[in-house]
């Protein structure tokens, strides 16, 4: 991941409503990983080949995830596990938010009834625009390209973190 | 080398784990040099696995940041900005 990616995953509103009655601000870390969010909905992973008609496809590095775009820029992962969705992540290119990428993939979330989930926020975000941008602008990536040496050197003693907890 | 995020675990993050178990980290991570420090700008998902893995070293190379690549912050977002002040007031204000 690059520090000027924005990071989300997609799910689907349909299963936040079954799992928590409501849609929640935020979906923790736990929840997120405790929980198969695309058990039911096989059938869009067909629905998100669309992405086809916008971003090129480029080759993954394991065989279950269908990759489209950049490494370092927009992109887009389909993870798969037996063919069925386990997770759909979604990077933004914040050096790159002014090209047709964020719209389409806002269009296509709607159009899907997909919301994302901000995975630095932890805060779920509409598929609109307005919403997402806000989100983008509070976000460690907008502060590095908005003053990359500031960033740098506002930094105090960042580590690697994260869980492991899946097998 | 100073990390400048935090990577995500996720179901990717999985598969990425066991793909440098089998086959090592191929593509080296990226690293800007300031002021004598390190910063890892690319690969933090790939430092946080070879960390879980034990590994210890790992390759990474020096890359100028893209400047050039990045346009006025006005740019980037006012034609967005504009509208979410409209759309959505309740964020703004918080």
């Amino acid at each position: 991941m690059a520090t000027w990616q924005f990071d989300t995953v997609l799910i689907p509103r349909k299963r936040v409503v079954e799992l928590f009655l409501i849609i929640p601000e935020t979906v923790s870390n736990e929840e997120y990983l405790a929980n198969r969010w695309w058990l039911s909905e096989n059938s869009t992973s067909e629905s998100l080949i669309r992405l086809d008609s916008f971003l090129p496809r480029r080759p993954s590095w394991d065989n279950g995830i269908v990759a489209w775009g950049d490494e370092d820029g927009n992109r887009v992962d389909l993870v798969l596990s037996q063919g069925i969705i386990e997770e759909v992540y979604v990077r933004f290119d914040v050096k790159d938010l002014g090209g047709s990428f964020l719209p389409r993939v806002v269009d296509l979330a709607k159009s899907m009834d997909l919301i994302f989930l901000g995975l630095e926020s932890r805060r779920l975000i509409e598929p609109n625009r307005p919403d997402l941008i806000y989100e983008i602008r509070g976000s460690r990536a907008f502060k590095f390209v908005e003053d990359p040496i500031r960033f740098f050197r506002g930094l105090k003693g960042a580590r690697p973190r994260g869980r492991f907890n899946r097998s | 080398m100073q990390p400048t995020d935090t990577a995500s675990v996720n179901a990717s993050f999985s598969k990425l784990v066991e793909s440098i178990r089998l086959n090592g980290i191929e593509e080296p991570l990226h690293y800007v040099e300031d002021a004598g420090v390190k910063y890892l700008v690319n690969g933090h998902h790939r430092l946080l696995a070879a960390y879980h893995l034990g590994i210890r070293e790992v390759p990474a190379l020096e890359v100028r940041l893209p400047y050039e690549g990045y346009r006025d912050i006005a740019s980037l977002t006012e034609q967005y900005v504009s509208r979410s002040r409209f759309l959505s007031p309740l964020k703004w204000m918080r």
